[in-house]
C-alpha cells in the first residue's frame, strides 16, 4: 500500500487520502484513550451497545440510561424494543415524555402489541379519542385473535370505562365464543351471562 | 461481493459440489453457507428463555471475529489488491476522508441524516447479501465449466434477488417500511393484506424457484449446475425467511461474514502467495491477512465510536453512525474490488 509510488496517482487525491487516513489514525488513538478511561470493562461494548443501557440501569444511573436510549431512538427508529424500554424507564422516573416515546414506537411498528401499549398509556392519561385510533391500528396489525379485544377490554376496565370495556369483551366473545376471560368480564360488568348450562369458572 | 461474474470456465474434473477453491466440503460448508443451514435449526430451537441469553453471549464475539472482520476485509483487500490505487482512485483515496465526513454530518444531524443513513444501511444489507449470492453462484458455475450467460444469467440474478425482495417487503421500518411507514398501512388494511400476501408468495418462491431454475438449466443444457449454487441460494433464503427479521440481520451477517472472509482470503492469497510453498507458509500468510482484518475491525467498530463520544456525542449514536458508515463503505467498496475484467487478477483467481 504505497500510493505515492503508484504511477499516475493524482496529487490532490493523494492529499485527501493522507488527510482521511490521518484523521482516522487520530480518531483511533483518541477513541482508544476514551475507551480505556471509561469503558474498560467490556472490550467490545459497541457490538452489543444496548448492554450499556443495562449496565447503566444496574449502576442506578437512570439519566444516562435514558440519554442512551433516546439516542438510539433518534437514529434507529426500527428498534421498537429500545423504544419500549425507554418508555418504561421514563414512566419509572415520572417523566411525561413516555407517551411520546410510545407514540413514536407505535408509528414505527407493525406489531399490534406495541400499538396496544400506546393505547393503554393514552387511556391512563384519559385521551380516549386517541385511544380509539391506536386500537384501530392495533386491530389492523392483529392476526384476528380474540386476545387483542381482551387486552382492550382490560385496558378500558382498568380506567373505569365500562361501556367500551363491554364492547371490547363482546368482540372477543364473537371471535371466540368459548373465551372464559370474556364471559367472566362481561358477567362482572353486568352485560353478559354464561351460555345455558355452562358455568364460568 | 457483488459483481464477481466470470463468464468463461475451464474444463476440469468437477464433482457434484462444483470446482472447489480449497476442498469441496470446505467450500460447501463455509463459502456455500452449508454451516448456516446446519446451524439454523439450532438457532431457532435456542430462541426462547435462558437460551436466548446464551445465544447473545455466543453472538457478540462472533460479531467481532466474523462480521466486523469481514467489513474490514474488504478494506484490507482494497488496499492490498495490486493496482487498486490506479484502477479505483476514488475508493482508495477519497473514501476514508469522505466516510469520516459523512459520520460527522450524520452525528451532527442525527434525526435527518443519521436516521436515514442508518435506514439506508439496513435496507441495503439484504440486497448486498443477495448480490454476493449471485456473484459467488455465477463464479462457481463458471469455474465448474458452466458459465451462465444471457437469459440463464438474468434468471439466476432474479432468483438470487428473491430474499432481498422478501426482506424489502417484511421490514417494518426498512425497505418498503422506509418508504411507507406502518401508520400508512394501518390506515389502508387492504394494502397491508396485499403486502402480507406478497411476502408469503416470495417466501415460498425463495425455495421453489431455485429448484425450478436448476431443472430448467438441466433441461436446456443437459448438465446440472454445481451443488454450491443451490447451497448458496438456500442459505441466503433460510437467513431471511426462517429466522426472525432482526435475528436474520444478526445471523446473516455472521454467516455472510464467514463466507466472505473465506473467499476474500482465497483471492488475496492468489495475488500474494507466500514466497515458500509449504503448508506452514500458507497458514501464516492466511493468519497474517486475517489478523490485519481483525485489528482494523476492532479499531473501526470498537474504538472509532469512542472518539465521537469524546466530542460529546452519545455512545449509542456514535456506535450506530459508525456501523452505518462502515457498512455503506463496505457495500460500495465491494462493487469495486470484485469487478472482473479481462486479464484482471480477479479473473485469474476465479478461474484457477
Amino acid at each position: 500500500m504505497r500510493p505515492w509510488r503508484s504511477p499516475g496517482v493524482n496529487r490532490v487525491e493523494l492529499a485527501v487520502f493522507a488527510a482521511g487516513v490521518g484523521a482516522l489514525a487520530l480518531a483511533f488513538a483518541g477513541g482508544a484513550l476514551v475507551a480505556l478511561r471509561d469503558w474498560h470493562r467490556v472490550p467490545w461494548a459497541s457490538l452489543n451497545h444496548m448492554s450499556v443501557v443495562g449496565d447503566l440501569r444496574a449502576a442506578g444511573d437512570l439519566d444516562r440510561a435514558i440519554f442512551e436510549l433516546a439516542a438510539e431512538q433518534r437514529i434507529n427508529t426500527s428498534d421498537v424494543r429500545s423504544g419500549l424500554k425507554l418508555a418504561s424507564l421514563l414512566s419509572e422516573t415520572g417523566n411525561p415524555g413516555s407517551v411520546d416515546v410510545l407514540r413514536l414506537a407505535s408509528e414505527n411498528s407493525l406489531d399490534a402489541r406495541v400499538h396496544l401499549r400506546y393505547a393503554a398509556k393514552l387511556a391512563q392519561l384519559g385521551r380516549f379519542d386517541e385511544v380509539e385510533v391506536a386500537v384501530r391500528r392495533a386491530e389492523a396489525f392483529s392476526t384476528g385473535s380474540p386476545d387483542l379485544w381482551l387486552i382492550v377490554g382490560d385496558m378500558y376496565d382498568k380506567v373505569y370505562r365500562p361501556e367500551e370495556a363491554t364492547a371490547a369483551y363482546a368482540r372477543a366473545l364473537e371471535i371466540d365464543p368459548d373465551s372464559v376471560h370474556a364471559r367472566r368480564a362481561l358477567q362482572r360488568l353486568g352485560d353478559g351471562a354464561p351460555a345455558p348450562g355452562e358455568e364460568v369458572r | 461481493m457483488s459483481a464477481a461474474v466470470p463468464v468463461t470456465g475451464t474444463a476440469s474434473s468437477i464433482g457434484v459440489v462444483g470446482r472447489a477453491f480449497v476442498h469441496p466440503v470446505f467450500d460447501l460448508l463455509v463459502i456455500g453457507g452449508g454451516l448456516s443451514l446446519l446451524a439454523a435449526p439450532l438457532i431457532v430451537a435456542m430462541r426462547t428463555g435462558t437460551h436466548d441469553r446464551a445465544l447473545t453471549q455466543i453472538i457478540v464475539p462472533l460479531l467481532l471475529i466474523a462480521t466486523s472482520t469481514h467489513f474490514a476485509a474488504s478494506t484490507v483487500r482494497l488496499y492490498s489488491k495490486p493496482g487498486s490505487f490506479q484502477t479505483l482512485p476514488v475508493m482508495t483515496m477519497l473514501f476514508p476522508a469522505l466516510s469520516f465526513a459523512v459520520a460527522g454530518v450524520a452525528l451532527y444531524s442525527p434525526e435527518l441524516i443519521g436516521r436515514n443513513l442508518y435506514l439506508l444501511y439496513l435496507s441495503w444489507s439484504p440486497y448486498h447479501y443477495a448480490a454476493q449470492t449471485f456473484g459467488l453462484s455465477s463464479m462457481y458455475a463458471a469455474r465448474s465449466g458452466m458459465p451462465l450467460q444471457g437469459v440463464e444469467r438474468r434468471l439466476l440474478w432474479w432468483t438470487c434477488m428473491l430474499p432481498f425482495a422478501h426482506a424489502f417487503l417484511r421490514g417494518a421500518r426498512t425497505g418498503l417500511g422506509w418508504l411507507l411507514d406502518p401508520v400508512f398501512f394501518a390506515e389502508h388494511p387492504s394494502l397491508l393484506a396485499l403486502r402480507g400476501s406478497a411476502e408469503s408468495v416470495v417466501a415460498v418462491a425463495i425455495f421453489v424457484v431455485p429448484i425450478v431454475f436448476f431443472a430448467w438449466v438441466r433441461w436446456r443444457t443437459g448438465r446440472l449446475l454445481p451443488l454450491m449454487v443451490l447451497s448458496l441460494l438456500a442459505s441466503n433464503g433460510v437467513w431471511w425467511v426462517v429466522l426472525q427479521y432482526y435475528e436474520a440481520f444478526v445471523w446473516a451477517t455472521v454467516f455472510h461474514g464467514i463466507q466472505y472472509i473465506a473467499i476474500v482470503l482465497v483471492f488475496h492469497l492468489r495475488d500474494h502467495p507466500p514466497t515458500e510453498d509449504s503448508r506452514a507458509a500458507w497458514v501464516w500468510a492466511s493468519l497474517k491477512f486475517y489478523g490485519v482484518c481483525l485489528l482494523l475491525a476492532y479499531l473501526l467498530f470498537d474504538v472509532w465510536p469512542y472518539f465521537f463520544t469524546a466530542l460529546g456525542f452519545s455512545f449509542t449514536e456514535s456506535v450506530l453512525v459508525c456501523v452505518a458508515v462502515i457498512n455503506i463503505h463496505h457495500f460500495i467498496v465491494d462493487r469495486g474490488i470484485w469487478q472482473i475484467r479481462k486479464d484482471s487478477g480477479n479473473r485469474r483467481a476465479a478461474e484457477t
